[in-house]
């Protein structure tokens, strides 16, 4: 076996796993392989410590808590749509209400030439000023 | 037997009953856990996530539809939020030339100066292995290293085949034992940083 053939053997060989006669020979003839084996078995020992940490007895906790705050959130933002919704269309029915209350109470054509008449600036101007020179004349 | 309690748990959490979801966070906490600290190599940020999976799987219950077991679901769910969260950390760090808080981690107990300096330049080194690989190859070495799972339950997780999964397997730890080569050449080089690292307590 060359050293090529060992990292390959190597990287192949699962935990606990009889590498073979040929991978031990050469593991102990070749120092930097022997090495390499070495820092190899280190990492992957330190991985496994990693994954031997415990999470914190409390996370349990945590989570159930912070899923009861997200519910009760759920909970405020549709009462605040359902506010929110109820204000709109109090609003919306007051304005249509004002609307039909003004249609009920507009005034009829003949009240229409009155305010015309009196608001309409030109047109009653004049006639009252030819009424008033008609006066003067007379006079 | 666990699947079939994990279905009956989910079906009582589908139907409102919270306090159900209890124990599926008792069962799968610690395995989660390991998953994230595989991923992200810091165990506070691994607790936060952890949390967020939990909640993000409790919002999506009602999506599983037992096509697969309850525990293969979560395992995805958790790969996949690993795998945004590594991604909006580089996007930040990208953002802000910020350099991470790798170095600010903590360890939870304390150890003797020398162990933790080992332990430290082991992190190191597991580190820039994880970068070398792929994001598939990272997934299958994380799941497989970190939570021993068997290449057939990576597969179901992943979706992929088996030969896949084995595949990957090798080539991330050919890349790990580079890694681990080039660290031994720049230890025998005088001026490697290994061995600058390691010349320093001596002055």
């Amino acid at each position: 076996m060359n050293c090529v053939e060992f990292e390959i053997q190597l990287a192949k060989l699962k935990s606990g796993a009889n590498p073979g006669v040929e991978f031990l020979e050469h593991k102990s003839q070749c120092p930097k392989c022997m090495e390499l084996a070495s820092r190899a078995d280190e990492l992957y020992h330190f991985i496994a410590d990693d994954a031997k940490k415990t999470v914190s007895p409390f996370l349990s906790t945590r989570i159930m808590a912070e899923l009861d705050k997200k519910a009760l959130e759920v909970h405020i933002s549709i009462q605040k749509a359902w506010q929110i919704a109820a204000v709109s269309l109090a609003l919306i029915a007051g304005f249509n209400l004002a609307l039909f209350m003004d249609y009920r109470q507009s005034p009829t054509d003949a009240d229409s030439v009155l305010s015309e008449y009196f608001f309409a600036g030109n047109a009653g101007m004049e006639i009252e000023n030819n009424w008033l020179k008609l006066s003067t004349d007379e006079e | 037997m666990t699947e079939n309690t994990d279905a009956i748990i989910v079906e009582k959490v589908k139907k409102g009953d919270k306090e159900a979801y209890r124990h599926l966070v008792m069962r799968y906490q610690q395995k989660l856990f390991q998953t994230c600290i595989g991923f992200l190599q810091n165990e506070t940020d691994a607790e936060d996530l952890t949390q967020e999976i939990f909640i993000k799987a409790y919002q999506k219950i009602e999506s599983f539809r037992f096509q697969a077991a309850f525990s293969t679901w979560l395992y995805r769910i958790s790969v996949n939020t690993c795998v945004n969260f590594l991604r909006k950390q580089k996007v930040k760090r990208l953002l802000f030339l910020d350099s991470g808080n790798q170095s600010k981690e903590s360890f939870g107990v304390s150890e003797p100066a020398d162990s933790a300096t080992e332990r430290e330049e082991q992190r190191r080194m597991l580190r820039t292995a994880l970068k070398e690989l792929t994001l598939m190859q990272r997934k299958v070495f994380i799941l497989s290293q970190y939570r021993e799972l068997s290449n057939k339950e990576t597969a179901e997780i992943l979706e992929i085949t088996e030969k896949a999964v084995e595949s990957l397997l090798f080539r991330a730890r050919v890349k790990m034992q580079k890694v681990i080569k080039e660290k031994m050449n720049s230890n025998i080089a005088p001026t490697g940083r290994y061995q600058q690292h390691r010349a320093e307590p001596y002055g």
